[in-house]
């Protein structure tokens, strides 16, 4: 009860009416490091609302991503010439019904495309530039960003050892493993899967 | 205990009459404002070096540091740990504003993963490289509040906000920063803290430049090493008494805030200031060209002493107060000494350390597999 009156008096003592400030500098300056704040287009920083304890929580749902497809080569043998084949993108939740199959995303393309030479790509064998078309389904609706969109050529290099086809991401010049991958004659079967943790909207608790 | 405080406090500001002097504000240089004496080693500080270090301090208060450590943490992760999301995160654990489109990627755990690194916490991001055929950008965001260790080091900590954007056709670099970042994958010492705290910055410290010779650089940064030349006082100094954090020959400054806006018609110099704390807590301001009309006399522009500035012309000299003292007077009586400043701008644009194309990607390709 008596902590209003020490707070008033406190604040007495805090005034100086208008008196001259005093003339002594302070040896020790005070100043918090915290920037000085001007009236006009002050900004408050954000509250920090994140709790102090995370748990190692795991997710009750689970998105499967699958990208499957096949490459049917132009030549007989090296070069190869050309490129033509499928692909399909397969994006759903935790387990998928058969019968009633409901899907995130279900994108299918076809593939054309002719070797690229000479090429960048340390370690191809050889290297397509391939067009995407989509045949059914909508690529934006996917979780994974780089499921290619309609009409899309991408430099797509196979190399042999890693039995991988490898990405020139966006044509950066950085080749990327992309699929993993296996050439048996003219025809190269590629596939990649993953598995994401993810919060479905009615799944909050 | 902190509500009685901020109670008293705010009945200390509603009982006083707290209409500054003058109309001066604070940082303002106005009588009848006391005159606070500068430190002792004023004339021994070597402040040409200070700003050059302190914008080198700015090239790095950026999005780019902070991804370095993230994406450096993520290959020692495996599966399942952290456990990486699509999408929102749970909201009662995490309130991140995103949009319904968001395709980033999210950890958030406490786990060990098989190599021994623990996560703690979470962290939110997107990357991404535009089509190169429509002349794009790379852009990347960070939202984090974790830790990462392996055992009793800590490999990369950052708690705040980061986004940027780089054109590598014109090397055009813009970042905005908000937090502390620490540990030893970032590769910035033992850290530091960044800031902004105007509403155009929406409360990241700003780094921007390009090939063209702009820079603009906004906000407040904290070097938790310090920066700039020795501290080569005694420690008996008066400014000293009573500062139990002060050694002998650490780096003389801790904080810096800019202000400062390279042009393109004047690359030489920047518009604005720079202010340096020294580790005794005292500032000392650079002013370039005014950010203000010098006759304005508005709440803003009174807050800056470029009226006292007689140098207002484009040739790379900054005139320094400390503690917000003119110090034309000292100017004048010490031959040796002069409190004009003259950066070498070109040395500090030539090193700015301009992102890779690389850092930008990373993609579902690169989480741990079986």
């Amino acid at each position: 009860m008596k902590r209003p009156c020490v707070l008033l008096a406190l604040a007495a003592l805090g005034c100086n009416g208008d008196e001259p400030p005093g003339t002594t500098p302070p040896t020790v300056d005070t100043d918090t490091g915290e920037p000085q704040i001007l009236p006009l287009d002050s900004f408050a920083l954000p509250e920090d609302t994140a709790p102090e304890v995370i748990p190692d929580l795991t997710p009750d749902h689970y998105v499967i991503l699958t990208q499957v497809g096949l490459w049917n080569l132009g030549n007989a043998s090296a070069p190869w010439g050309s490129v033509s084949g499928t692909l399909r993108v397969r994006e759903f939740v935790d387990a998928l019904d058969t019968a009633e199959p409901v899907y995130e995303c279900n994108v299918e393309y076809t593939l054309t495309g002719t070797e690229v030479t000479p090429h960048d790509c340390p370690g191809c064998d050889f290297v397509m530039a391939v067009e995407h078309y989509v045949v059914s389904g909508d690529p934006s609706a996917c979780h994974d960003p780089d499921v290619p969109l309609d009409g899309a050529v991408r430099h797509l290099g196979y190399e042999n050892g890693a039995q991988k086809l490898l990405f020139d991401y966006y044509g950066s010049g950085v080749w990327l493993p992309w699929y993993d991958a296996d050439r048996t004659g003219q025809v190269v079967d590629f596939e990649w899967t993953a598995q994401l943790g993810i919060e479905l909207p009615d799944s909050a608790d | 205990m902190w509500g009685t405080r901020a109670l008293a406090v705010l009945v200390v500001l509603v009982g006083c009459n707290t209409e500054p002097p003058g109309g001066s504000q604070i940082g303002a240089i106005r009588e009848p404002d006391p005159a606070p004496a500068p430190p002792s080693d004023l004339t021994e500080i070597d402040m040409r070096r200070a700003v050059e270090d302190a914008l080198a301090l700015a090239g790095i208060v950026t999005t780019q540091s902070a991804f370095v450590g993230h994406l450096a943490t993520m290959s020692r992760g495996s599966v399942g740990c952290p456990q990486v999301w699509t999408g929102p995160l749970p909201e009662n654990l995490v309130e991140l504003e995103l949009d319904e489109d968001d395709n980033g990627l999210s950890w958030l755990a406490d786990c060990t993963a098989t190599d021994g690194t623990e996560f703690d916490g979470f962290a939110h991001w997107t990357s991404e490289l535009s089509d190169p055929e429509a002349e794009g950008t790379a852009n990347r965001t960070l939202i984090a509040d974790a830790e990462v260790r392996a055992g009793n080091d800590v490999l990369w900590a950052f708690d705040g906000e980061a986004s940027d954007t780089f054109d590598p056709e014109t090397g055009t670099y813009a970042s905005s920063f908000a937090g502390s970042i620490t540990g030893s994958l970032s590769g910035l010492g033992k850290g530091l803290r960044a800031q902004n705290n105007t509403a155009s910055d929406n409360g990241g410290f700003l780094a921007e430049w390009a090939a063209d010779g702009t820079m603009h650089f906004s906000g407040s940064v904290e070097a938790f090493d310090g920066f700039g030349p020795r501290d080569t006082r005694s420690g008996n100094e008066p400014e000293l008494e009573g500062i139990t954090s002060w050694e002998k020959d650490s780096p003389r400054f801790t904080s810096v805030r800019f202000d400062l806006t390279f042009a393109p018609d004047c690359t030489e110099e920047p518009v604005g200031f720079l202010g340096l704390r020294g580790n005794e807590g005292f500032w000392f301001d650079i002013y370039f060209l005014p950010i203000y009309a010098v006759d304005e006399n508005t709440a803003q522009s009174n807050a800056f002493p470029f009226e006292r500035i007689e140098n207002q012309t484009c040739d790379g000299i900054g005139t320094l107060f400390s503690r917000n003292v003119d110090l034309a007077t000292l100017d004048a009586a010490d031959a040796n000494w002069e409190r004009e400043v003259s950066p070498n701008f070109d040395a500090v644009r030539d090193n700015l350390p301009s992102p890779a194309l690389e850092s930008y990607i990373y993609t579902l390709r690169h989480l741990p597999e079986e």
